[in-house]
C-alpha cells in the first residue's frame, strides 16, 4: 500500500478546508479558546494557591502580575471564556440534539440541521459580544480609574 | 467561452509527488465538470484518470474537490463555479490512488464495523414471504439519512478526519444511526459500542461541514447528534430498548380463478 | 457505555462551569459593573475564601474545571493519530497533572477556608 498519496490536511485542515459556514470556524475557535483557557488554568491554580499561605505571599504575588501586559492577557482569557461558555452552551443544546428540528426529506435545494440552528448561533454570538464589550468598559477603568 | 482547467496529477510509477496540468476548455451554459473532464479525455489528454458512472448523482464515484470544496463532478456545473480557473483535485483525507481517484478500502472497512444492516435475534426465524410493519412516522426518522450514496464528500469536509486516521468519520456514523433508529432493528446497543469506543462518535464537534457538503442532503451531522442523544437517553437507562417491529402475514388476495399458482418456495 | 458516560460526564461539567465561571468571571472582569470594590485584595479574596458557600462553590468549580479541560485536551490529543501506546501514555500523563491540580487546589480552598 506504500503506493497511496496520504491526502490528509492535518492540523491546517481544523482551521481551514475551503468555503463553509460558520459552525466550522466556531469549532476551531472552540478549540483554540479551549486550548487556550487549559493553559491558563493550570497556571492559575498554582498562583491564586499562595492565598493559602498568608497576606505577604498573596500580595508577592499579585504585584508580580498587576501590570498592563497581564491585564490585557487576562482581558484575552475573558473574551475566550466569554466565547467558549456561549458558543459551548449552543454545541451543547445541538450535541443533544435540541433546537435542531426533525428529520425532514431531502427535497433540493436542501435544508440542513446547520441551518435551523443558526438562530442560536447568532443569539449566543450577540451575547458573547455584548459581554465582551462590558468588559472592555472595565478595563478601560482599571487603566483610568 | 474558454476556461483554464488544472487537474491534479499523480502517477506512483513516475513520482511519489503530485503536479498539475493545465488545459484550456471551451465552456458552454449547463456543461457540468464531469462533462468537462470527460472533452479533456477525449480530446486534450487520455491520461487523465479520475472514476466515474452515473453521470447523474446517484452512484457517488465522481467525488473531487472542485475549487477547493468537495463536490460531484457530475452534479457541479462549470459556470456556477467559475468563469476563470477550475482547480480539480482528489478528495482530500481519502488516500490519493491516482490523479483525481482516491482509495476507498478504509472508508468501506469503517462503514463496515457499524454493521449497516438490519440485526435482529429472530432473523432465522422470519419468514420470507411476509413483511415487517413500519408506519410512515417510523419510516420518516431515518428516511433522510438512508439517502447516503457514499460517494466519501463528507469525510473531505470533516475537520477531524483531517488528522485521526481511526475516525469513524460522518459516513459511518450517520448510517450507524440509520440502523439503530429503524424501528425494525434490534442491534441497536452492538451499533453504540462500535461507534461509541476509541476513535468514535466523541470526536465529532458539531462543525456542520459534512452536512453542508452532502449532496444528497443526508445532513450526517444531524444524525449523529441524534444518535448521541439516543446514547445518552440509553445509559441513564431513561429510553426503554424496544423489541423490533414484528412481521405482518402475507396480505390475503382472493386471486382470479385462472391464474397458476406460485412454485413452492425454494429456501426452507 | 462508559464512554458515552464520560462523555456526559464532559457536558454536564461544562454546564456547571457554565454557570459557576459566570458568577467567577463578573467578579473579577466586570467587577465595576457589579460595584465589587478591589476583588484581588489579600481581605477580599480571604473574605470570599472562609465562606462555606464559597468553598462548595470553589471545589466544585475546581473539580468540573480540570475535567472539563482535560477531558477536552484529550480528545484533542487523540485527533492526533499518535498510535495506541502514545495514547495509553497521554491518558494516564493527562489523569495524573488532573490528580495533582485537583489535590493542589482544594488543598489551598481547605487551608485558606480553615485560616
Amino acid at each position: 500500500m506504500g503506493r497511496l498519496r496520504d491526502n490528509r490536511l492535518g492540523i491546517a485542515g481544523w482551521g481551514y478546508a475551503g468555503r463553509y459556514g460558520f459552525e466550522r470556524y466556531a469549532y476551531f475557535f472552540q478549540r483554540l479558546t479551549g486550548l487556550g483557557i487549559l493553559l491558563y488554568f493550570s497556571l492559575h491554580i498554582f498562583v491564586t494557591a499562595y492565598r493559602a499561605f498568608g497576606e505577604q505571599a498573596w500580595t508577592r504575588v499579585m504585584s508580580g502580575v498587576d501590570k498592563p501586559f497581564f491585564k490585557l492577557g487576562e482581558y484575552m482569557l475573558f473574551m475566550a471564556v466569554a466565547y467558549h461558555a456561549l458558543n459551548g452552551l449552543r454545541v451543547l443544546f445541538s450535541e443533544l440534539g435540541l433546537f435542531m428540528g426533525k428529520p425532514i426529506r431531502p427535497v433540493y435545494p436542501y435544508e440542513t440541521s446547520l441551518k435551523r440552528q443558526r438562530p442560536l448561533f447568532f443569539i449566543v454570538m450577540a451575547l458573547a459580544g455584548v459581554i465582551i464589550v462590558m468588559g472592555g468598559l472595565d478595563l478601560i477603568r482599571y487603566f483610568r480609574p | 467561452m474558454k476556461i483554464k482547467v488544472k487537474v491534479s496529477r499523480f502517477d506512483p510509477d513516475k513520482s511519489p509527488e503530485r503536479y498539475f496540468s493545465e488545459y484550456e476548455l471551451e465552456v458552454s451554459e449547463g456543461m457540468t465538470v464531469l462533462d468537462g473532464l470527460i472533452w479533456l479525455k477525449e480530446n486534450a489528454d487520455p491520461t487523465i484518470s479520475f472514476r466515474y458512472s452515473c453521470r447523474m448523482g446517484v452512484c457517488g464515484s465522481c467525488a473531487m474537490m472542485i475549487n477547493s470544496y468537495p463536490h460531484l463532478a457530475c452534479h457541479t456545473q462549470i459556470l456556477e463555479i467559475t468563469k476563470s480557473v477550475l482547480v480539480l483535485e482528489p478528495l482530500c483525507n481519502h488516500a490519493n490512488v491516482r490523479d483525481l481517484i482516491c482509495d476507498f478500502s478504509a472508508f468501506f472497512e469503517k462503514h463496515r464495523t457499524i454493521k449497516p444492516h438490519l440485526l435482529r435475534e429472530d432473523a432465522e426465524k422470519l419468514d420470507l414471504t411476509g413483511e415487517i410493519s413500519q408506519t410512515p412516522q417510523e419510516l420518516e426518522s431515518y428516511l433522510q439519512f438512508s439517502y447516503c450514496i457514499k460517494c466519501g464528500i463528507c469525510v473531505a469536509a470533516c475537520p477531524t478526519c483531517a488528522t485521526d486516521k481511526e475516525y469513524l468519520g460522518p459516513q459511518a456514523l450517520a448510517q450507524a444511526y440509520r440502523y439503530t433508529q429503524d424501528s425494525r432493528d434490534a442491534g441497536g446497543d452492538k451499533r453504540i459500542e462500535a461507534a461509541a469506543e476509541g476513535h468514535g462518535i466523541h470526536h465529532c464537534h458539531y462543525a456542520g461541514a459534512c452536512s453542508e457538503a452532502c449532496p444528497k442532503g443526508v445532513d450526517p451531522a444531524f444524525a449523529i447528534q441524534l444518535f448521541r442523544k439516543q446514547m445518552v437517553l440509553r445509559s441513564l437507562g431513561l429510553k426503554e430498548t424496544r423489541p423490533p417491529a414484528g412481521e405482518m402475514p402475507p396480505m390475503t388476495l382472493n386471486p382470479k380463478p385462472n391464474i397458476p399458482k406460485p412454485p413452492e418456495p425454494t429456501i426452507k | 457505555m462508559n464512554s458515552v458516560r464520560c462523555w456526559f460526564l464532559f457536558l454536564l461539567a461544562g454546564l456547571i462551569l457554565f454557570f459557576i465561571m459566570a458568577a467567577h468571571m463578573a467578579t473579577f472582569h466586570l467587577s465595576h459593573f457589579f460595584g465589587i470594590h478591589e476583588p484581588l485584595s489579600y481581605d477580599s479574596v480571604m473574605a470570599r475564601s472562609q465562606q462555606a458557600l464559597f468553598l462548595i462553590f470553589y471545589l466544585i468549580g475546581l473539580s468540573a474545571a480540570v475535567y472539563h479541560g482535560l477531558y477536552g485536551f484529550r480528545r484533542i490529543l487523540m485527533e492526533l493519530s499518535l498510535g495506541r501506546s502514545l495514547e495509553k501514555l497521554v491518558t494516564a500523563g493527562l489523569c495524573v497533572a488532573g490528580s495533582v491540580m485537583v489535590l493542589v487546589g482544594m488543598a489551598a480552598t481547605v487551608m485558606a477556608f480553615l485560616q
